[in-house]
């Protein structure tokens, strides 16, 4: 594999961050020294050639700077919350990529989600988005309240079109249900599934919100999980081979590894699977590829990065290197997609206080027809027909 | 005296702050907050007679005293979700004594104005049917006694309510005492009669920074080493010790 850095100086927000494709070009958000939000893209071979920042001159601006955000591609644009500690804020900002007709370019940048968030606690802004545009922002609302002491609950704001409506309840009332948002990703029929730490009971919770915005009932995932990162690894989803669309979170447990908390849409907890093999983990990441999980973390022991496969629901395997740092590794952030004629897992690192690009092939073009027969077919008759 | 008195509305403003509307709101406004109401306890209420039902198991015939209980909304729920029909209360707040036969509509018309709604119309009228029953509901469901245990008539005229209590509650009450007063409170409890069961249910330290700091903030561990034959349930996370 070959490393090429993106920049000096930069780091990875605390929620995923790409890497994204658009038309060719491969594109990263980070943040600067100051902490203020920048999108990179790459040449046309994000291996070899310079990547550049875009449109620096409309980019958003954080107020003092912190590291709470997180993106979300949906065609061409990539969109994304932060946590603006000027307000503070809940703050939305978009990214027009490559195929888009004002291409690289900031679109909205600071809009307020929800301003006033007094006393939030955590300040992670999570963000993903369903098929037809409508962003779901997911976070902890201002600070509560009971018999002098302090909860935090986790909240979300959706945008459907035109207008923000925040602060909607995602934990429940009262000290036991202070909580911490951890991740945030949309499965089959646009529901997006919503995961959160219950800080005072050691509970995971998860629920998941339909394209109808209804809520499904409250699920406790494994007690005592204690996370301890400030990386924040989306959901990942898949159909298993029995057809049942598992729910998935990758997350570090304290010293004890890193597991894969899953739920299925009906609500059934699975016991986490441990991604075994190692010890000492930070900042956890994933992505999914068919019906294979890939845990991404760094070892905190070597200090390199590794991953492990689940393929479909099975243990995790033994760990791999992925990244051999030369420096301090921190976050990682990683993505599947198709480049060039491969598909690969890109993902970009924060070592020695810089960004770095790497991506590793994991399928080989299976075959050299349309995917659609009808439609290759179609396309085989015309051209015996011109 | 204890560490912290809720003797008015501002003492009790001044500790319970709560999103009125989880249901959530535009982001041109800010959104409504409660204070000690009905519409934002009564769930947090629903979740602790939940554990104690889930956790102690009792027949419903047993005889409950519960002290500190506030508009006795854990009473309410153990009542009519529980079935435990011999429950009797008691908080010497001057402001619960002097309000819990009052509705809380002028304090939620409040809050909904403070957001710049009219509760009467619209959207305010819309959030205020959530909030609030109409007619005029008491904040009670039944009536709160004033009674301090310090004395065997007081400890004797909460015994005579049901010719005797099997298990004493407090209910988020000892967090307001310093330690002697708790020891000495413990005493009047167990005073009350011959006790199957004496339990404490404390909010421990908790999230974050900002609590406040007048309280005396122990971990149930802590408040078992000081009252050793009580039993101590935490409203962070229900453990018990």
């Amino acid at each position: 594999m070959a490393v090429k850095q993106i920049n000096t100086s930069h780091i990875l927000p605390s929620g995923w961050a790409g890497p994204f494709i658009d038309a060719g070009s491969v594109y990263v958000l980070c943040l600067d020294g100051s902490n203020q939000p920048e999108v990179w893209k790459s040449g046309t071979d994000p291996l070899v050639d310079s990547w550049t920042q875009q449109d620096s001159a409309n980019e958003p601006s954080l107020g003092t700077g912190n590291t709470y955000g997180a993106a979300y591609q949906l065609s061409d644009q990539i969109h994304m919350a932060f946590y603006d500690d000027t307000g503070p804020n809940a703050e939305y900002s978009v990214f027009r990529s490559a195929s888009h007709g004002s291409a690289n370019t900031w679109g909205t940048v600071n809009e307020t989600i929800q301003g006033g968030i007094t006393n939030a606690g955590w300040n992670f802004c999570l963000f993903a988005m369903r098929a037809d545009g409508d962003r779901i922002c997911l976070y902890n609302g201002t600070r509560e309240r009971i018999m002098g002491n302090n909860f935090a609950r986790v909240v979300y704001a959706r945008w459907e079109g035109s207008s923000w409506v925040t602060d909607i309840a995602v934990s429940a009332s009262g000290l036991e249900y202070s909580a911490e948002p951890y991740a945030i990703g949309r499965g089959a029929s646009d529901k997006m599934h919503m995961v959160f730490w219950q800080s005072a009971s050691n509970w995971y919770g998860y629920r998941a919100l339909d394209n109808a915005n209804t809520l499904s009932s409250y699920q406790i995932g494994g007690s005592d999980l204690t996370p301890g990162s400030t990386a924040r690894s989306p959901v990942c989803t898949y159909f298993d081979s029995s057809g049942n669309e598992v729910i998935g979170h990758v997350l570090q447990l304290g010293t004890l590894g890193v597991y894969n908390q899953t739920w299925t849409n009906s609500g059934t907890v699975s016991t986490p699977i441990v991604a075994s093999g190692h010890a000492s983990p930070a900042y956890p990441m994933s992505a999914v590829y068919g019906k294979k999980v890939y845990a991404i973390w760094k070892d905190n022991t070597a200090g390199d990065i590794y991953y492990a496969i689940s393929d479909d629901g099975a243990a995790f395997g033994s760990k791999t290197l992925l990244y051999d740092a030369s420096g301090a590794t921190t976050r990682i952030s990683a993505n599947v997609f198709t480049r060039g004629s491969n598909d690969v897992l890109a993902f970009v690192v924060t070592d020695g206080g810089d960004l770095y690009y790497d991506e590793l092939v994991i399928s080989a073009p299976a075959e050299i027809y349309p995917r659609n027969p009808i439609l290759f077919q179609r396309a085989v008759e015309r051209a015996a027909y011109w | 005296m204890p560490l912290k008195q809720y003797n008015s509305k501002a003492d009790f403003d001044a500790d319970y702050d709560l999103n009125g509307e989880p249901e959530g709101h535009p982001n041109t406004r800010p959104g409504i907050r409660l204070g000690y109401c009905r519409a934002v306890m009564l769930p947090v209420a629903q979740v602790r007679a939940a554990k104690l039902v889930e956790i102690f198991g009792w027949p419903t015939s047993t005889r409950i005293f519960i002290i500190g209980a506030g508009y006795a909304w854990t009473a309410e729920v153990l009542e009519q979700t529980y079935g435990y029909t011999n429950i009797v209360t008691s908080d010497t707040s001057p402001y619960i004594q002097s309000t819990q036969d009052q509705s809380d509509e002028a304090e939620i018309n409040a809050a909904i104005t403070a957001v710049g709604l009219n509760p009467a119309s619209g959207e305010g009228a819309t959030k205020k049917a959530r909030l609030y029953s109409p007619g005029n509901r008491r904040r009670h469901s039944r009536s709160v006694r004033n009674e301090d245990l310090s004395n065997g008539g007081s400890r004797n005229r909460i015994k005579n309510v049901l010719g005797g209590v099997d298990v004493a509650i407090s209910e988020d009450l000892i967090p307001a005492f310093s330690d002697a007063e708790v020891v000495q409170a413990a005493g009047w409890i167990d005073a009350i009669d011959t006790l199957d069961q004496v339990i404490h249910m404390v909010t421990e330290p908790g999230f974050g920074t900002g609590a406040d700091p007048v309280f005396n903030w122990k971990t149930i561990e802590g408040w078992k080493a000081l009252v050793p034959s009580h039993t101590f349930m935490s409203l962070n996370d229900w453990s018990v010790v």
